[in-house]
């Protein structure tokens, strides 16, 4: 299978290197970092790599970095395309178990879900997410069942799998953050289906202070209700 | 009376600029139709203010410039929204010139 792993970076340089080097290891297809207008060496750091990436030479945010990474996908014919964040809090081998999932062919996409069994911060033998991520990640998927009546567990996980023809029917339109919500509503409207697996996520001071904050949690609101009232 | 005859005439113009827009294919159907309705209400209320007492008086508000102010709030609101959604769709086309930019200069291997 032809897999294309995106990753979107936005001044990612100080962990990029250890994330590509992980998902180097694996052998599971070609890797493209798509850098969102990166201040620092994102762009550099990928190169160093040996990988493929396509520098946006302004920032237009995660929702335009992920349908980059989607269209590449969908000009170069690859058989599935794997979403994986920067920031460092993906393990790489839960890319091999969401392609295994992918690759039974019952479903068009495969979403890691950080909820269940999951959640693990980095060497501190917690087995939970930190209280204000978890009640974040439970609001956002209350108002993404709300508003778009698709009622799954870890709507907001960069962790993502898509088959050919789900590459080829997905439409993003939001730039931002609400991206990860509007993938959920695309899946539905274009009736693909979709499994969620559990994923392991890895808390470290860097992923928490880069990852979705409460801010955002309001843009995502706000964009889902316009969403709603424009009909899209 | 000064005052009336000010608005009247303003609310003319911008109707006229109105079917000029449309005219000219710069404003859609729809635009053109509301902006029609907004500045015929306006002219309606100037020059026979008792079609409004009724709609006052039904949803309990003393006079009629209040209806014609709950109005305008929620015309005001209806055109955040719109604008809103222009600058929406004009963010999804900056976006899509970025993105085609950034593949071809990849393509090419000119990445910066």
């Amino acid at each position: 299978m032809r897999v294309l792993v995106v990753v979107p970076a936005f001044n990612e340089g100080a962990v990029l290197g250890d994330v590509l080097d992980g998902l180097l290891s694996l052998k599971v297809g070609e890797v493209l970092v798509v850098d969102d207008g990166s201040s620092d060496n994102t762009f550099d750091v990928a190169l160093g790599r040996g990988v493929r990436c396509v520098r946006h030479f302004m920032n237009l945010g995660l929702g335009g970095a992920l349908a980059t990474g989607l269209e590449v996908a969908r000009m170069g014919g690859f058989e599935a395309a794997v979403t994986f964040d920067a920031d460092g809090q993906h393990s790489p081998s839960d890319v091999i178990k969401i392609l295994s999932r992918l690759s039974k062919g019952d479903v068009d996409v495969v979403i890691g879900n950080r909820c269940i069994d999951g959640g693990f911060e980095a060497g501190s033998g917690r087995k939970r997410q930190p209280l204000s991520k978890s009640f974040g990640n439970a609001c956002l998927n209350w108002f993404n069942h709300l508003f778009f009546g698709v009622p799954y567990c870890d709507s907001q996980s960069g962790l993502r799998a898509f088959n050919r023809k789900a590459i080829a029917l997905l439409r993003v339109r939001s730039s931002r953050y609400a991206v990860s919500s509007e993938i959920l509503l695309e899946v539905r409207e274009n009736k693909l289906r979709l499994a969620e697996v559990p994923v392991e996520v890895i808390y470290t001071g860097h992923s928490i202070a880069k990852g979705t904050k409460v801010k955002h949690g309001f843009e995502i609101i706000a964009d889902m209700f316009m969403h709603v009232l424009r009909g899209r | 009376m000064i005052i009336q005859l000010v608005v009247a005439a303003f609310a003319i113009f911008a109707l006229s600029r109105a079917f000029l827009g449309f005219r000219s294919g710069k404003l859609s159907w729809r635009m053109f139709a509301l902006w029609v309705f907004v500045w015929l209400s306006v002219l309606t209320f100037l020059l026979f203010p008792d079609v409004f007492a009724e709609a006052t008086r039904l949803l309990g508000m003393g006079r009629p410039l209040d209806f014609m102010i709950v109005v305008g709030i929620i015309g005001a609101y209806y055109l955040v929204f719109r604008i809103y959604v222009y600058l929406e769709d004009i963010r999804s086309d900056m976006a899509r010139v970025v993105r085609e930019l950034s593949i071809e200069r990849e393509k090419k291997g000119s990445g910066k």
